[in-house]
């Protein structure tokens, strides 16, 4: 990890947002993604429920790093996210139930959300509690604004409408085919078509090694070099 | 077992594969769908894998929140108790693997640990028992089925869609969509043509 | 694998705590959350029940527990209706749906609770225009689902494109009267 200077407090909270959006470019958190985004409102209340629970598992690793031995690292990281992951459902079922249903078991799933994982192994465990509260809330906003884009786009084609209210309903017969799942892939491709196109740096971010492989979340075989490049032929054959 | 209840398991079975299909249908299971269906024998494999889990993880996680959350008035820690379970069992998957049948390991090892982070194992632990809630009769053998259905269904998915990149490897695709992209799109396309599926299950039993 | 004391003792020790830590912060929220919750989901039941049967008051259950179950609106003291929760197979999985009956003996509303239908088609059963079809006199047998033509009394207009689901809800509410004639014996309700 190269040294980090005064400046780049910001630069861990911008990076989330398109360089290394979690979702269009390290292509984490899809399922969500796919799932929450036929309507806007539902992105955004998804956003924010894990925007939370990176934050504060972030903030919890970071605090823990030094104390949590190696081995039970994943299992330990498992436990306290999914204890954020309670925390945000129970209020949610307490005080908007609405949300609770349109979000369904994605709420809960929020603790298999490769970002948190990926977030927790990569950068959390390994740095301060302040630049990884910075990178939650950088890597959850992205999260967000990918979900949103896609949320707005879906229901708007979708349904002709944005956050409920009717706005192209008037003009055309909505393409229903948005709001189904091959609506959510085909919208999910061209995003990540034009965030690649977006982003300077062309391809996968902090290209290789294991910080760039989705796998790395869930790979206990971190230090075992051979196997991580083994990974990295697949994600990269896979590019 | 009479011939109604075999029926609807029947019914379960092949509705968990074609009209709830975990990936298609329900979006779960998507970054192995998207991440691991480059090859045939890969995606075989790692569907091998999930199906395993996610029955074993059914045949866990239903009897102890029937049996020991919901009537401790536990059910919040629902989330916590399921994820750590599963994340057990695949542990221990992969140390009998890797004890007693070391090929087989050598060739499924490293997608092992990803499926604890798999939506769709979780998925489907959960969503058994949400059908059982609204369903009297949707009970553990139902759910053991549809578990099973279900990893059937990603299998499915996953081989259709590893044949379907086999052929988009020989087209010669513009830059901005090389990779991830035009897998998209070419998944939605599978999704349009599993659509036709729907209202099948009922109509055939 | 070495079974060198510290080495399994100091992991399994500190997952012990963080487990137990994280259980009594989940307790915690819990105790916090739990009456909310639980009101949340009375209040959401309740506020069903009235729009389905307008003019009752407060509800209460009968047959609880049996697949008759159904709760009689009263309005103070005087019955005002019952409410009966039925489920049938739809396009996309299992539709719910609440149905409203006056004690005159009128279906007064009916509401769709859940279902899995195709949005923009099947959904659209949610609608106000399909679910005020079903305000009519209880028949003495059953709806019948009718496709391109008005509906007469005790007929039902299918959406167009969603014939499943409109058979499912009307399935659905059948239930619904078929409940009503067993509990109540006939179209008219003669008093208690």
């Amino acid at each position: 990890m190269a040294t980090k200077k005064s400046g780049s407090l910001r630069m861990e909270f911008t990076k989330g947002i398109i360089r290394e959006n979690p979702v269009l470019r390290l292509v984490l958190g899809c399922c969500a993604t796919l799932a929450v985004t036929t309507a806007a409102g539902n992105a955004i209340g998804m956003g924010a429920a894990t925007t939370f629970v990176l934050v504060c598992s972030n903030a919890a690793i970071s605090l823990l790093r030094n104390v949590i031995p190696g081995k039970v690292r994943i299992p330990a990281f498992i436990t306290i996210i999914a204890g954020f992951v309670t925390i945000v459902q129970l209020f949610i079922k307490a005080f908007s139930p609405a949300l609770d249903t349109a979000l369904g078991v994605f709420l809960p799933l929020i603790v298999v959300n490769c970002i948190i994982l990926g977030r927790a192994e990569m950068f959390a465990s390994k740095n301060k509690v302040l630049p990884s509260i910075l990178d939650g809330l950088g890597m959850g906003v992205g999260f967000t604004a990918a979900m949103l884009c896609m949320g707005t786009i879906r229901e708007l084609l979708g349904a002709g409408t944005v956050f409920g209210i009717p706005i192209l309903s008037h003009f055309m017969e909505p393409v229903i085919i948005f709001l189904l799942p091959p609506g959510g892939f085909f919208v999910f491709g061209m995003l990540v078509a034009l965030a690649g196109k977006l982003s300077k740096e062309g391809k996968a971010p902090e290209g290789v090694g294991c910080a760039g492989c989705p796998l790395a979340a869930s790979c206990s075989k971190l230090t075992e070099k051979e196997t991580c490049t083994k990974n990295m032929e697949n994600w990269e054959a896979a590019e | 077992m009479d011939g109604q209840t075999i029926k609807t398991l029947v019914a379960i079975f092949l509705a968990a594969i074609l009209t709830e299909n975990y990936v298609l249908n329900k979006f779960l299971g998507i970054c192995p769908f998207l991440g691991v269906s480059k090859k045939l024998d890969t995606a075989l494999g790692m569907s091998c894998a999930v199906t395993v889990v996610m029955v074993i993880a059914t045949a866990v996680t239903w009897p102890l929140y029937t049996y020991l959350l919901v009537p401790g008035d536990l059910g919040y820690l629902q989330t916590v108790v399921f994820i750590l379970v599963i994340a057990a069992l695949v542990q221990l998957l992969e140390t009998v693997l890797r004890k007693f049948m070391p090929p087989l390991y050598n060739s499924l090892g490293i997608y092992l640990p990803l499926i604890t982070t798999n939506c769709a194992v979780l998925g489907v632990t959960m969503l058994v028992l949400e059908k059982g809630a609204a369903d009297p009769s949707f009970g553990y053998l139902q759910s053991l089925v549809n578990a099973f259905g279900s990893g059937v269904g990603f299998l499915v998915a996953m081989v259709l869609f590893a044949g379907v990149r086999e052929r988009l490897e020989e087209c010669d695709i513009p830059e901005t969509f090389r990779g991830l992209p035009i897998t998209l799109v070419a998944a939605s396309l599978v999704a349009v043509s599993f659509l036709g599926f729907g209202g099948v299950v009922d109509r055939l039993l | 694998m070495k079974l060198d004391f510290k080495s399994v003792f100091v992991p399994t020790a500190v997952l012990l705590i963080i487990c137990v830590v994280v259980s009594a912060a989940l307790m915690g929220t819990n105790l916090l959350t739990k009456d909310k919750i639980a009101q949340q989901q009375l209040q959401k039941a309740e506020e069903s029940r009235k729009v389905v049967l307008q003019g009752a008051d407060s509800f209460e259950a009968a047959n609880a527990g049996s697949p008759d179950e159904y709760y009689i609106g009263k309005s103070g003291n005087e019955t005002v209706g019952y409410v009966f929760e039925t489920t049938a197979k739809g396009y996309g999985g299992d539709v719910r749906v609440m149905t409203g009956i006056s004690a005159e003996g009128a279906i007064t509303g009916v509401m769709i609770l859940s279902h899995g239908e195709t949005p923009g088609l099947g959904a659209n059963a949610e609608k106000e225009s399909f679910r005020a079809q079903y305000r009519q006199p209880v028949p003495d047998t059953c709806l019948q689902l009718v496709k391109y033509q008005t509906p007469a009394e005790g007929q039902i207009e299918a959406m167009t494109g969603a014939t499943i689901t409109s058979t499912a809800v009307t399935n659905a509410v059948n239930q619904a009267v078929d409940i009503y004639h067993n509990i109540f014996g006939g179209g008219d309700y003669d008093g208690n």
